[in-house]
């Protein structure tokens, strides 16, 4: 019998690899990202010049904003909580109910977002095109007039040149037995043993699978309807991106509608909702531990 | 005879026959390139088709591969290069080569991808959930004796662990006697945090179960794998189409080359005897009492023949190229020679005596006649015959 439940464990936990691999660059071009750079940090994207990418995703500090739900233009309030820009690229859908396909289309939809920049695209173009520099800019780069696809592709650019890497976990994995602490490497043990690697795993540690939010607690306090709003299927509702947890220690407050600011907390929330069980506040810490290991070094265009 | 007129008809022919040959190698050679170029898209084109099937295949391993840890990313990469081989094919280049429906079976493929997609999605969220019950049952069962429960529930606990791991290994199980035991889990939980998640978890794993059963049930009947290989077999077909075609054009190709050649062979006979009569009659003219000379239609002497050579002295060399008046003399009057030239250019014959001078000066008495060449309407050239008369007769 009990022989029996170790051949299936070993199964489910026979990985060729580590089921987490290092972050790794990907190809981007230098010209188009500096000038995704300028614009993301640019009020000129959005309709009444208060806000821009950076209001909301702060480049210095982990790539989201450190407050619940983002203000919008005229000070409206989001309902989700923004999450980073940093290794987006990586991520196999947009936004925590996946309705963007990829970053070109997440941008064009935040773009058009009422509360968030509540802007046309092609209004965005007329002000660009009449800009002092931009025009030279763009011209530089398509020698052509300026158009919504070449903000959208400079955007998008940038982000996918927005990769940290060398977190010290990411040293670890590549042989750097001393990068992290003792309790770091026990809490990697656990992340395994415990399960949450079979939902947060591959090079960005989540981004990469839908989940139910609240699998063992089924009152999850959760406003948004997740996934449903877009499939509109029943078996749809609560079910979110599981985040990247890479960089988490800077990403304040968690979940979706960021309900905890604490680590420990997110941590709590998942083994009591995703994992069903009970955990050692001792377990958690060494979690915690290991979270915090997989902060990466700035993106290299942002030093 | 008033005028030679030339007939050159038989080699006219024999230019239309080279001529068609050259035309039916160009148009070989544009059509061979033609052909390749239509090989070289299709033989890329149903590459990728191939690459489709051969990425369906890897996510159909990887749906085997249920309550497992799955490399996510690994699906994602498959996804990626699928989209963009998807992408590659809907290509206006070579939607409209192979076959006029490949437009609408893109489509399909779209769709059937799209329906793939979804699925594929849901069977990860679905999987990772009974994955986690398992490492939690392990976890469970690993401390199971020093757990504070009768033995009633621990056997009914170990009953439940037994029957999870019968439906994790597909073998037939009556499910309503596993939902049974878990009911029973429900009706003791109580405020009990361990039961509680203990209920949850098996609650949820029949659940997740026949989800999942669903999921690869759905996915049976998705039309993925058959769209793919429809366009495969299309395209198969439009290559079967494109050798036969290929074939009858090089079989017509060498059918005509053939007869042209055959042509062309009957045409060099009948040339080749021409050029034999030819040559007798050269010789004839060669050894005739008569002085010959063939002259251009400027009267530029292009031959003479062996009598001119030694009855007037001339080696051949030194009268080719020179105009006839070489031999003309002071002894003839003017209006003579004006004569001449009037009538030949009018395109008669003339003729009369004319007095001439031999190399050495000295005069010689000769009956002349000379026809003018006439070939397609136009003098081409004038023929001398003369004989020379004795002084004393
Ligand atoms: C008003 C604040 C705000 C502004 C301005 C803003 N964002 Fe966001 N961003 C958010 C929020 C909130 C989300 C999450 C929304 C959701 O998932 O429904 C988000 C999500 C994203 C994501 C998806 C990340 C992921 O992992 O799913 C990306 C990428 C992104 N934003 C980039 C941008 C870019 C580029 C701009 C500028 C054109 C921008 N954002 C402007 C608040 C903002
Ligand atoms: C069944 C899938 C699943 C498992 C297992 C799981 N998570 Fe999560 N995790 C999610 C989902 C889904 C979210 C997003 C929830 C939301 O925002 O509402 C999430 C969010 C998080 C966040 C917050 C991220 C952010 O940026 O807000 C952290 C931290 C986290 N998980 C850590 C863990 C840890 C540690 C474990 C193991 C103890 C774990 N998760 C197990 C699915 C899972």
């Amino acid at each position: 019998m009990r022989f029996i439940l170790y051949f299936i464990l070993s199964f489910t936990l026979l990985w060729s690899k580590e089921p987490i691999s290092p972050l790794e660059t990907i190809p981007y071009n230098e010209q188009k990202a500096q000038l995704g750079k300028e614009l993301f940090s640019d009020p000129i994207v959005s309709q009444d010049n208060t806000v821009s990418c950076a209001t909301c995703h702060l480049l210095s500090s982990g790539g989201d904003n450190d407050i619940v739900f983002s203000f919008g233009i005229k000070g409206q309030m989001g309902s989700m909580n923004a999450p980073t820009v940093f290794n987006s690229a990586l991520n196999f859908k947009q936004f925590w109910d996946g309705r963007a396909k990829d970053l070109a289309d997440q941008a064009h939809q935040v773009i058009e977002n009422p509360v968030e920049m509540g802007d046309n695209i092609y209004d965005i173009v007329k002000r660009l095109r009449k800009d002092k520099h931009y025009p030279k800019k763009f011209h530089d780069i398509y020698q052509e007039e300026i158009a919504k696809e070449h903000l959208i592709e400079v955007l998008v650019e940038f982000e996918r040149s927005l990769i940290t890497l060398d977190a010290p976990f990411d040293l670890y994995l590549k042989g750097e037995s001393n990068a992290i602490s003792q309790e770091a490497k026990r809490g990697y043990e656990l992340f395994k043993s415990k399960g949450c690697i079979l939902c947060h795993n591959g090079r960005n540690i989540g981004g990469n699978l839908f989940n139910r939010f609240g699998i063992h607690e089924a009152n999850n306090h959760s406003k948004s309807l997740g996934r449903y709003e877009v499939t509109k299927k029943e078996e749809d509702k609560y079910v979110f991106k599981v985040p990247s947890l890479r960089n988490i220690e800077l990403t304040a407050p968690y979940m979706h509608d960021g309900r905890v600011t604490s680590l420990e907390d997110a941590v709590k929330i998942m083994t009591d909702y995703q994992l069903g069980r009970e955990m050692k506040q001792e377990d958690i810490d060494a979690i915690v531990e290991f979270l915090k290991s997989l902060t990466g070094k700035l993106p290299q265009i942002l030093r | 005879m008033n005028a030679i007129i030339v007939g050159r008809k038989k080699l006219d022919f024999f230019f239309i026959l080279i001529s068609f040959f050259m035309m039916m190698l160009i148009f070989l050679v544009i059509y061979v390139n033609k052909s390749n170029r239509d090989m070289k898209y299709y033989t890329i084109y149903h590459k990728e088709i191939k690459n489709l099937s051969i990425l369906d295949q890897k996510i159909e391993n990887t749906l085997l591969k249920k309550y497992r840890y799955i490399d996510y990313d690994e699906l994602q990469d498959i996804n990626h290069e699928f989209q963009s081989v998807l992408k590659f094919l809907d290509n206006e280049k070579f939607l409209y080569k192979f076959d006029k429906n490949l437009k609408n079976k893109i489509a399909l493929l779209y769709t059937a991808y799209n329906q793939k997609e979804s699925l594929i999605e849901e069977f990860k969220a679905t999987n990772a959930r009974p994955t986690n019950s398992i490492h939690y049952l392990y976890d469970l069962h690993q401390s199971i004796e020093e757990l504070t429960i009768s033995s009633d529930e621990k056997r009914l606990f170990l009953n439940i662990f037994f029957q999870i791991e019968q439906l994790v290994m597909d073998i037939p199980n009556d499910l309503s006697h596993l939902q049974a035991d878990v009911d029973k889990i429900n009706a003791i939980k109580q405020n009990n945090k361990l039961y509680d998640y203990f209920y949850q978890h098996t609650r949820l794993f029949i659940k997740d179960i026949e989800m999942m059963k669903n999921i690869l049930k759905t996915n049976e009947q998705l039309d993925l794998y058959n769209t793919i290989k429809n366009i495969s077999y299309e395209l198969e077909k439009y290559s079967a189409q494109m050798y036969e075609r290929q074939y009858t054009i090089f079989l017509i190709f060498i059918i005509f080359g053939c007869a042209n050649l055959i042509l062309l062979i009957v045409n060099y006979k009948k040339i080749y005897k021409l050029v034999q009569n030819l040559f007798t009659f050269k010789y004839v003219i060669e050894k005739s009492e008569n002085i010959i000379i063939i002259t251009d239609k400027n009267r530029k002497i292009e031959y003479v023949n062996e009598t001119f050579k030694n009855t007037l002295g001339y080696r051949k060399e030194e009268v080719v190229g020179q105009q006839d008046s070489l031999i003309a003399s002071d002894l003839m009057s003017k209006e003579t020679y004006e004569n001449i030239n009037e009538t030949l250019l009018a395109g008669q014959k003339w003729e009369g005596e004319l007095i001439s001078r031999k190399k050495d000066g000295s005069p010689i008495y000769e009956k002349t006649s000379i026809v003018p060449i006439i070939n397609k309407d136009k003098i081409q050239g004038y023929l001398f015959i003369k004989f020379e008369r004795m002084r004393s007769v």
